[in-house]
């Protein structure tokens, strides 16, 4: 495993990404010509009023929307032109996601939620390992009915990473908790990216989640308006 | 403003149809449903009520008797002593006799037939004909005829027709046909229970010619009277009373009266369906609304929460989920009753083709659309009560939450977590899946149990009736022609008809209507004598065995001896129907056995025994004849032959029985078809509600799924998985259920001269099963699409 931030070669690159919706009669596009290059290994936080774009950038970067135009290239897979059965081979190999309602399945417990996708990509053993590292192995056998919000959350986030994905993509992942909940989640989404070379997407609208990425991505009407260094990859970077 | 007022009832009203619009094919499919279950409602009942208006006018028009004997011969004055009954509004007597009818070139050479007369130039006070083309008599040489044998036989007006009473022949002008009151269902007496409008002719001839063709004088046979409402069974002793002494052969009210009470208990089986159908599909429409709208409760608990917040009380949120419930039962139940309307009318014709009536009324009946509108209604409230009580006894703070605890107790959440712990994580959302809301599967259960029950039901009828007429034409009677004579010495008569090319087996058969009485009670019966070394009548016994006949037995129909209560070895008193005291002809029979054929209602005895002690001494009451069995290709001109003999009055072949059944049975295929399409359709819609149920419920779930990376036809295999398993689960309930249902209605459809044998044979378990199953592939084929076609960005956020 590469040390944080060590990691090379990009983990996505979009090119005149264009996606447009019909609703109705009217046309809305919702990303304008999108160029972003995301270095891999990286925290990135995607930051933008509603409306901006910045959820659907994170649903084309997953597979799971497709762009109206442009080519978009994620941990080296190009996503234009691949066809259902390939989408479900890179989401299943490449990203993994956190939800804004968890979307655990309420029939399963903690455990068997992570083991769900442990076992679809033959990792059934690391399920339980994966849930200790966020904090629940007391929570094992729980239904999703029985967590609170923050543990709910913590069960989707072991769910992504039992896959070790290349990709995380988290949308507003703490837009169903309460600010000190959402904090612990951030942290510990924080805390998997140091330990391995995973690159983190997470959508928010919260300017004070910002704080919590190497690289902030600001977006308006669709469009990049800035990409800087974020606070704690400049305090990485600060000489010691 | 009072918690319980609705404010701004319309906005709700709005409210009301924009969620039954979200509901789109859900509603739709309800809508349907609801539709299908008020047409076959009013479209079976209405069938049903058509029949009986089109009978009544038939009875009303045709002044139709209230009480009648039927008398060896007695004087005209006894009519007058007749109206002097009380509660006697009027009376007629009139000579009538049966014989034979010669047709050459017809269908039936020869048939049975009744001879009728009836009052030259003016129309009977009672028994009055309905002509249907021709006009009335005015000759003594002419003659009405009763239209079904007319049509059955191609008269037409004008044509010349023979009749033969004891070898005295007499020939008619044929100068109208017409309907009677009398022979609506064209049978010579209440002992024959299929309708035979081919081979049974009546004849409505000039009074005088029949008194002088019967050499009766002035005397006649039979006394008819309309009576006071209500007075017919104490009319009737008195009638029996005045009519004893000249040779009463039998008496009957209206109701009792031989056409009558085998078209009644024909209906019977209509009436029976027009209830028992409807029923089960209304009732399944009460699952689906209950679950449709239990969906909607679900899925607006925080917009209910929101408007309980606002002021909106409990009553208004009850009301709008009640009034949604009725606006989808009457959306459908109004088009349906109309269509149903049409259905019926269809119907009725079809069953009056059957019996080649050519009267039937149709009208509309509003009460039958209001009774439909009504069970729509109540079906209506029954489905939207549950949710709309759950929706207005929601707290606004736990409905905007929006969270609902999973239901069952949490002991038994974790007994089931335990069990299924053996499979492999994937296949345990599909089994918990069962679980997770029980109501929700009970649901699913009863409706795929409900569309397996109507379907094994109408495949259980369809098979025991086949089986009925396989039974009654290939298994028991070997027969190729049944021969009736028209003069005695059978002996001669058989002979000659073994003389005859291509005769294979001859076997003599005498028969004639008896009542039989037991300790317990009263019955009456076509007794037949067969030889007991015949081999061409192979019935078997109720237990097993062959119905051997011995002397001084008697062998009874099953249910005629459960009626009377007797057992093998019980003596049983055997008269002929016309005994009386003039005549008391009878004498007792031990009961030999039960005999438990489906059609027929016969009892069986001893051929020499029966003659000897029985029908010589009722002659010309009892019908003397033989059974042939012949060479393949030798029935044709073997008929001909017969018919042209004076010798013989009828003959039958197992053709003209085949004929006469499935003309009979006709309208019953019908029916059949008709039914087990709407099984079909039931089974459909509980499965397809059930599918978007699935699926819609848990669009996130299977998305998320599907970002996963579980590919399409790995998660809609996973939905399937459940919808296979509910589907299981509603046959394992739906078909010990069809087949408890399927007894009970073939029970309910039996009379003495019927009764079907319940019969499911494996196959129909396997076509029932085979049907709810192939109906979840095909729903489930759909579901994959729609999983494949999920718009994942969006539905990963679905609040559910």
């Amino acid at each position: 495993m590469s040390a944080p931030g060590t990691a090379t070669g990009s983990a996505l690159t979009a090119r005149g990404l264009w996606k447009r919706y019909a609703m109705g009669d009217v046309v809305v596009e919702a990303l304008r010509g999108v160029h972003l290059d995301l270095p891999a290994g990286r925290f990135v936080v995607l930051l933008g009023p509603s409306g901006s774009g910045k959820t659907t950038l994170l649903n084309l970067a997953g597979g799971l929307d497709v762009p109206s135009e442009g080519s978009l290239c994620v941990c080296g897979h190009e996503l234009h032109g691949m066809n259902e059965a390939q989408l479900t081979e890179f989401r299943r190999t490449t990203v993994g996601f956190v939800f804004q309602l968890f979307n655990l399945v309420p029939t399963l417990t903690a455990l068997e939620n992570v083991r769900l996708v442990a076992q679809l990509v033959g990792r059934d053993d690391y399920a339980r390992t994966v849930l200790e590292a966020v904090g629940l192995a007391g929570q094992a056998h729980h239904l999703p009915s029985q967590l609170s919000g923050g543990e709910q959350q913590r069960v989707a986030i072991a769910r992504a990473l039992v896959k070790q994905p290349r990709l995380l993509l988290a949308d507003e992942p703490t837009g169903a908790l309460d600010a000190e909940t959402g904090r612990r989640v951030i942290s510990l989404l924080w805390e998997q990216t140091r330990e391995s070379d995973m690159t983190v997407l997470m959508v928010t609208h919260n300017e004070d989640l910002a704080g919590m990425g190497d690289l902030v991505v600001r977006l308006r009407s669709g469009e990049v308006v800035e990409v800087s260094d974020g606070p704690a990859a400049r305090l990485r970077e600060a000489p010691p | 403003m009072s918690g319980n007022v609705p404010p701004r009832v319309p906005m709700l009203a709005r409210k009301i149809v924009a969620d039954t619009r979200y509901l789109g094919r859900r509603a739709l499919g309800l809508v349907v449903l609801m539709g299908l279950g008020s047409m076959l409602f009013t479209g079976l009942y209405q069938s049903y009520q058509n029949l009986t208006t089109s009978y009544g006018y038939v009875y009303r028009v045709g002044r139709f008797a209230d009480a009648s004997v039927l008398v060896d011969s007695a004087p005209e004055g006894l009519v007058r002593a007749a109206e002097g009954i009380p509660h006697v509004l009027s009376a007629i007597g009139r000579p009538a006799r049966d014989g034979a009818i010669k047709q050459p070139g017809r269908p039936h050479e020869r048939a049975m037939g009744r001879f009728i007369g009836v009052p030259r130039g003016r129309r009977p006070k009672i028994n009055d004909l309905l002509l249907t083309e021709g006009r009335y008599i005015r000759g003594v040489d002419e003659a009405v005829l009763e239209q079904q044998f007319a049509q059955a036989n191609d008269y037409e007006l004008g044509d010349r027709i023979q009749g033969v009473y004891r070898a005295t022949e007499r020939e008619f002008t044929i100068v109208g046909f017409a309907t009677s009151p009398e022979y609506l269902y064209p049978v010579p007496s209440e002992e024959m229970s299929l309708a035979m409008p081919g081979t049974f002719g009546v004849l409505f001839i000039d009074d005088d010619r029949a008194r002088e063709w019967f050499g009766l004088g002035r005397r006649i046979t039979e006394i008819h009277c309309r009576t006071d409402p209500g007075h017919q069974r104490e009319v009737l002793a008195k009638l029996k009373g005045l009519a004893n002494p000249y040779g009463l052969q039998t008496g009957y009210i209206q109701d009792d009266q031989p056409s009558k009470k085998l078209l009644t208990m024909d209906q019977q089986g209509l009436a029976t369906l027009s209830v028992f159908f409807p029923v089960l599909f209304l009732g399944a429409s009460v699952l689906f609304l209950y679950s449709s709208l239990s969906r909607i409760v679900r899925m607006q608990l925080s917009v209910i929460g929101t408007l309980k917040a606002l002021g909106f009380g409990n009553r208004a949120l009850l009301a709008q989920y009640v009034a949604q419930g009725l606006l989808i039962s009457w959306a459908g139940a109004l088009p349906g009753a109309l269509l149903g309307h049409g259905l019926s009318i269809l119907l009725a014709e079809a069953y009056a083709d059957s019996l080649n009536l050519s009267i039937v009324k149709a009208p509309f009946h509003w009460d039958t659309l209001g009774a439909s509108l009504a069970l729509a209604g109540l079906t209506g409230l029954a489905g939207a009560l549950g949710p709309a009580r759950a929706a207005a006894r929601l707290r606004p703070a736990v409905a905007m939450r929006g969270d609902v605890e999973p239901d069952g107790p949490r002991g038994r959440r974790n007994r089931l977590m335990e069990a299924t712990r053996c499979l492999p994580v994937a296949y345990r959302i599909p089994v918990r899946g069962l679980f997770r809301r029980v109501s929700r599967t009970l649901l699913a259960v009863a409706g795929i149990s409900g569309g397996a029950t109507i379907t094994l039901t109408t495949l259980g009828m369809g098979v025991s009736t086949l089986d009925a007429i396989d039974e009654a034409l290939n298994r028991t009677r070997l027969v190729e022609l049944d021969v009736g004579y028209a003069t005695l010495g059978p002996g001669a008569i058989a002979t000659a008809i073994s003389g005859l090319p291509g005769t294979r087996a001859v076997s003599h058969t005498v028969s004639l209507p008896v009542r039989l009485r037991s300790a317990s009670g009263e019955g009456k019966v076509l007794l037949m004598g067969v030889e007991p070394g015949q081999d061409m009548l192979r019935i078997t016994a109720a237990g097993g065995g062959r119905m051997v006949p011995r002397k001084g037995q008697i062998w009874l129909p099953r249910r005629l001896g459960e009626r009377l209560a007797v057992d093998p070895g019980d003596p049983l008193r055997v008269q002929w129907t016309g005994a009386s005291r003039r005549r008391p002809d009878g004498r007792t029979l031990r009961v030999a056995g039960f005999i438990d054929l489906a059609i027929g209602g016969v009892a069986y005895g001893h051929y020499e025994d029966i003659r000897r002690g029985l029908a010589d001494r009722v002659y010309p009451y009892s019908s003397y004849g033989s059974m042939v069995d012949c060479v393949p290709g030798a029935v044709s001109p073997l008929r001909h032959r017969l018919e042209r003999s004076d010798d013989v009055a009828i003959v039958y072949t197992r053709r003209d029985f085949q004929q006469q059944v499935n003309q009979q049975m006709g309208i019953f295929y019908i029916f059949m078809a008709v039914l087990l399409g709407f099984g079909a359709v039931l089974s459909g819609c509980a499965i397809q509600s059930v599918a978007s149920v699935s699926l819609l419920e848990r669009t996130r779930e299977l998305a998320t799924l599907r970002s996963l990376g579980f590919s399409a036809r790995a998660t809609a295999g996973l939905a399937a998985l459940e919808l296979y398993a509910l589907a299981a689960l509603g046959l394992v309930v739906g078909l010990p259920i069809g087949a408890h249902l399927n007894a009970l209605y073939i029970q309910s459809y039996s009379t003495d001269t019927m009764t079907f044998h319940p019969l499911l044979p494996p196959w129909t378990y396997v076509t029932t099963a085979a049907l709810v199953f192939g109906l979840v592939a095909w729903v489930s084929r759909a579901g994959r699409r729609y999983l494949r076609d999920l718009d994942l960005a969006q539905a990963t956020k679905i609040r559910e």
